[in-house]
Order: structure tokens, then sequence, then C-alpha cells
């Protein structure tokens, strides 16, 4: 049976699973794991009830509505307790993959094997990616019992579940994309961390700057994103997906013997680039328009760190989108949350899909000289 | 079985391995021996498909390590120089893990496992955690991991350096049952007694140059040129020596504390009339014994010992 699964994985997508088996073995059943996991659901509860605790500790009657918002500030702590701990945990988790096989030279027998850069470092980013999930699933207990308090919907939990999932996908590609280059696994949690805090930095930066920008041109302290930024904030996803779906179309034809020479595979790629970038763009001109007509302030959300919290947030993005909902226009503020998510989180997959194929042809490379 | 062409790898300025040509039939266990940084490591990676060369091409079990570099990984079993163990592993994961990665199908591992533990002597350790082997069960471990596709041709990199004698003599045991296995072996080294009586054929590289390579006794006899004779007196040994030039069957005559060591050129089975000359002289001869040009001769008359320290 489990014999019949390896056998159509490589048969099919040419992928060795030992790795990420491997790795599991070696990760996830030492004591260190799942001390990891209990800090984890500790930290994300403590910083969840505290607050709520202090508002309960603070009122002398309780009232529904006072119910619903404590439910709210509950998820929003829980929320932003996660994407901290994701970005503190995650990147060592990842950098030190194939950086620590390097070190302990370990890295050279696995190459002397049939294992491929792909396998390697897919199976690599699969054993992150599985740890991330395990830190999120353990917190939904959490989560729900923020619904049960109201104030916030299911659609919103799931919303800023899946952004902090594939934040935590993107992460861990970048780390393992690090790993693969540099020589030490110091170097390269480092170089991670380095990452992450510049984009951080970067991204609310210049979010801060278009938003002044706009401001003076405008001459109004709140304005909308106007067109350009909408295209640019859609666009870059649009191309990324393009550009990762011409790949696959690439590495599927080349599976074809009579397709495998290099012009042939160049020609795919080109063709199956425009083609679906013809058709993910088109998908995308109504995303553009709602973009478009949202607050600037809505930038401040390709902020990884104010993303999934933005999901649940009331009062930052949610006035600004209020305030940008243009009069006479119906485009509901929750709806364009919605939007908000859907971009994100195909502006996170892509990248992460990107760092990865990024990382798969690093490896290679660096280890053929 | 290999069939090295001209192979030739620079890094940067430094050329590591230059031209070089070697060819190993099928169970040959061949010495590849030379000073550190002569060139064996570098080779022997080229040939493991883990490093690309700058010139020449290597055929191993048949294919090119350059253009089907998947097909030679899995003919080939490749132990490192240096290498590191996964921590908190038992020793059938180690295995079971390379196997999975050599594309074993799991329900012929549990055997061919077991097979290589029984070979390395590690069977009852089958269950033992990696960490606690010594430094000698490892370097076995190792080999087993090397093992555990079935390869035709073995390229093992100095290995048993860094062991105290037993656990080299156990891996020198090793190496014989291997030999016996009618693999092919290309074994490097720097300590010659661990290939003594091992191989059967040596190649020696200095400064990425191939000095000479052949069968053992065919070089032996190329280097010497005659057999080496030990002579013990009890007294009067320079004078000795000075008798010993005068005699035309030895070519060369040296002496140590009392020892004295000539090179024999003359007729097989004729060495016993130097004796007979020496005592004739009116030499006290306490020792006379007769020495085949070991490895290690061969090794130090053929290399100039220039990367001795490299």
């Amino acid at each position: 049976m489990v014999e019949a699964l390896d056998r159509a994985l490589h048969a099919t997508l040419g992928f060795n699973p030992c790795v990420t088996l491997h790795e599991l073995r070696l990760r996830m059943r030492v004591g260190r794991a799942f001390l990891l996991l209990f800090l984890y659901v500790l930290v994300a509860s403590g910083a969840m009830l505290l607050p709520v605790g202090f508002e309960l500790a603070a009122q002398h009657a309780y009232s529904a509505r006072m119910m619903r918002d404590l439910g709210r500030t509950a998820l929003h702590w829980l929320v932003y307790t996660q994407i901290t701990l994701i970005f503190l945990a995650l990147p060592a988790y990842a950098a030190s993959t194939i950086a620590a096989e390097r070190e302990k030279q370990t890295l050279e027998m696995l190459r002397a094997t049939l294992l491929s850069p792909w396998d390697v470092v897919t199976g690599k980013l699969l054993v992150v990616l599985a740890f991330g999930v395990v830190l999120l699933a353990t917190t939904v207990p959490l989560a729900a019992w923020c619904l049960m308090l109201g104030g916030v919907s299911p659609t919103e939990v799931l919303r800023a579940y899946l952004i902090m999932a594939a934040t935590a996908a993107w992460v861990s590609a970048l780390g393992v994309l690090l790993s693969a280059t540099c020589q030490r696994s110091l170097t390269a949690i480092v170089a991670t961390y380095g990452t992450l805090i510049g984009v951080a930095v970067a991204t609310a930066l210049s979010a801060y700057v278009i938003f002044a920008w706009m401001s003076v041109v405008s001459g109004h302290t709140r304005t909308q994103m106007g067109p350009t930024a909408a295209v640019v904030l859609v666009g870059i996803p649009v191309v990324a997906t393009a550009w990762l779906g011409a790949l696959l179309a690439r590495w599927v034809v080349q599976r074809v013997p009579a397709l495998r020479g290099r012009w042939a595979g160049r020609t795919v790629l080109v063709v199956a680039f425009l083609v679906l970038l013809v058709i993910v763009a088109a998908r995308a001109g109504p995303l553009i328009v709602k973009m478009s007509n949202a607050g600037s302030g809505t930038l401040l959300l390709v902020n990884p760190y104010l993303a999934a919290a933005s999901m649940v947030e009331e009062t930052v993005p949610r006035s600004l989108i209020d305030s940008a909902t243009p009069p006479g226009t119906t485009t509901p503020a929750r709806d364009l949350q919605g939007y908000v998510c859907s971009i994100l989180l195909w502006l996170y997959l892509t990248v992460a899909a990107t760092l990865w194929v990024l990382a798969a042809n690093i490896y290679a490379r660096r280890e053929r000289t | 079985m290999i069939e090295i062409r001209g192979l030739t790898k620079r890094y940067g300025d430094l050329t590591a391995v230059d031209n070089l040509w070697l060819t190993v039939e099928r169970g040959d266990a061949v010495a590849f021996i030379g000073p550190n940084g002569a060139g064996k490591t570098t080779t022997i990676r080229m040939l493991a498909t883990l490093l690309e060369p700058n010139a020449g091409t290597a055929r191993v079990a048949g294919y090119d390590v350059l253009e089907e570099p998947e097909e030679v990984r899995a003919r080939v079993g490749y132990m490192p120089d240096f290498f590191g163990m996964y921590d908190d592993m038992m020793v059938w994961e180690y295995l079971d893990f390379f196997a999975a990665a050599h594309r074993v199908p799991r329900s012929r591992r549990p055997g061919l496992i077991g097979d290589v533990l029984e070979l390395t002597d590690l069977g009852p350790r089958r269950d033992h955690s990696v960490n606690s082997l010594s430094r000698g069960m490892k370097q076995r471990l190792c080999l087993a991991k090397t093992l555990v596709h079935d390869p035709d041709v073995l390229l093992l990199d100095e290995p048993a350096s860094g062991l105290d004698p037993r656990a080299r003599m156990e891996v020198r045991e090793l190496l014989r049952e291997l030999c016996k296995l009618e693999k092919t072996l290309l074994i490097s080294s720097h300590i010659l007694p661990e290939l003594a009586g091992l191989c059967n054929k040596i190649a020696i590289i200095e400064e990425g140059e191939l000095v000479t390579s052949g069968a053992v006794e065919d070089i032996s006899a190329q280097l010497a040129g005659g057999k080496q004779l030990l002579i013990d007196v009890c007294e009067r040994s320079v004078e000795a020596c000075q008798f010993l030039t005068t005699l035309p069957a030895v070519a060369s005559v040296v002496e140590h504390d009392s020892r004295i060591e000539a090179v024999y050129h003359g007729e097989a089975g004729q060495e016993w009339q130097v004796l007979t000359a020496l005592v004739q002289a009116g030499f006290k001869v306490r020792g006379f014994a007769e020495e085949e040009i070991d490895l290690e001769t061969i090794y130090v008359r053929s290399t100039r010992g220039l990367g001795a320290d490299g």
C-alpha cells in the first residue's frame, strides 16, 4: 500500500518523500518539539486571555455587547500573538534545514544518493510547513472560544487563519531558500530574520510614504488608493501567478521526450506565460476597480505583520475602508475585506512558490561547482 | 569499471587534478594513494558526480559522470573522508533513510539492512542510537550505508582516517570482506599499512598528477628493480657496508644502527652468495633476511613529498 504510494509519487511527480519522513522523525519526536508546542500554546493563550481578564475584572456588569467586544479583542490578540510567534519560530527552523546539513557534513552523502535537488528542497520545505500547520492547529480551540463570545464571524476567523498559513508558507520558503544559499546555518538564520525585518519595515514605510504623497497631491487627509496603486498591488501577484504557471507548464511538457529540447522549453515558457497573463489579468480586472476605491491605508495591509491581524482588526483598516467607500457606491466594507484577503493569499502563495522554485534552482547550481 | 580520461579540476589558480588518466577493471581493488592535498578527494568526488570537472571525462560502470549522473549514483557507493551523522536516530533508521534515498522499495529494505548490518558486524546495534556508537562503529555504519543499495563500485575516501589501531584493523577486515564480494573498490589513503595486502592495484597521485599506476607487483619490480636485504652484523658495520658495495650483485647500501639495508640486483635465488661472501670476509653476521618491497616503500620512492603538509 505505502510502497504503491511511493511508486505513484515517483511516477507522477518524480518526488521521493524520504527527506520529509526522515526530517519528521528527527525533529518531531524529540522532547524539544513538544516543549516548543507547549510554549506556543501557552504564550498564545496567555496573550489572548490576559487582556480579556483585565477587561472583565474592570467591569461590574456584563452585557451581550460587551461580550461581543471581548470576543473581538481576544481574537485580535490571538492573531497578533500568533503572527509574532510564526515570525519568531519558523525562520530559524527553516533556515537551519539545508545549511545545518552542510555544516554537519551530512549533505555530501545525501547528494551522492538518487535524491534530486527538488526532492531535498521540497522535502525540507514540507517539514517546516507541517510544523507551521501543527502550530496553527493547536490554537484553533482558542479561536473557537472567541467565536462563542460573539462579535466575530467564522469567515473572519477562517480568513485570519488562511492568511497566517500563507504567511507561514512564504516565511518557510524564504528560510529554506536562504538555507540553500548560505554555507552556515547561523548566517542563514540571521539573513532570514534580516530579510523579514527589512520586508516589514519597507512595506510599512512605503505604504506611509505613498499615503502621505497621495494626501499632499489630493489636498485631503484621507483619500482613495487610486488606480495606479491598485494596479501595482494586484499586478504583482498576477504576473507572479502567470510566471509560476508557465514554469509548471514547461515542467509538465518536458516530461514528454519529444519536447525536451532547449528551444522547445523556452517557447513553451514564453507562450504559457503570455496566455496565463492575459487570463489572470482579465480575471483580476474587476478587483483593480474595487481596490482603487479602497482607502489608501489599505496599502498598509501588504505589511506582512499587519496582514492577518487586519482580517479581524476593528479599527485601522475597517475605518479606512469605510471612509474610502465613495458616497453613492454600494461596495460594502466587509466585502472589500474579502477581496483584500484573496489578494494577500494570492500574493503570499505565489511568493512562497517563487521562493521554493528559486531555492531548488540555487541548491542545484550551488552543489555542482 | 572506472575509466578516467584526462580529468582536470581547477579551483581558481590551483589545479587540484591535472589531466588524470586511469582505468580500473571490474573486481579490482585499487589503492589510490598520495600525500594530503594531492587531489585524491577531488578525483573521488568527481567520480561520485559531486563535482564537475573542468576538462576530461570519466565513466563509472559504463556511464558518463557528467551526462548520466543518476545512473552513476545508482551504481556507486561513496564514503566521504569527513562525514557527519544525524543525531537522535537509530542505526536501522539511518540505513533505511539512505536505502529510501536510493529508491530501494520498502519491502526489500529490512532484508538489505539486515545483510549490511551483519557484514559490518553491527547487527546487535540495530536498535541503538547512532549517537551511542563509537568512532569506529560510526565508520562501519557509514560503510554499511554505502552498501545499502548494493552498488557495483565503491569509492572510499580515507575509510580509516582518525581511527585507533583496533578500529582501523576492523575496517581493514571489512574491506577485505568487500573484496571477496567482487565489488570494484577505489580506496584512497595516505596511511599505507591500511591498504597493504588488500589491494591488487595501485595508483599514486601527487600534486594532481598521476605518478604511476598498475599492479602492485609490477610497480614494485619497476621501482625497486630488486629485493631488499636486511643484514645485521655484530661489529664493524661500516666496514661491512664498504665491503658490500664492492660486490657486483649489490646495488646500494644504507646503514642504520648496525643494521644494513642492501638492494640486491643479482640472480634470483642466489642471495646466499652475499651471506657467504660476508662470512668469508670475517664479518660476524647475526641476521640475514630478505624483504619484499612494500606499498610504503613504493610510495616513498615514487612521491617527492611535496604536498606532504598540505
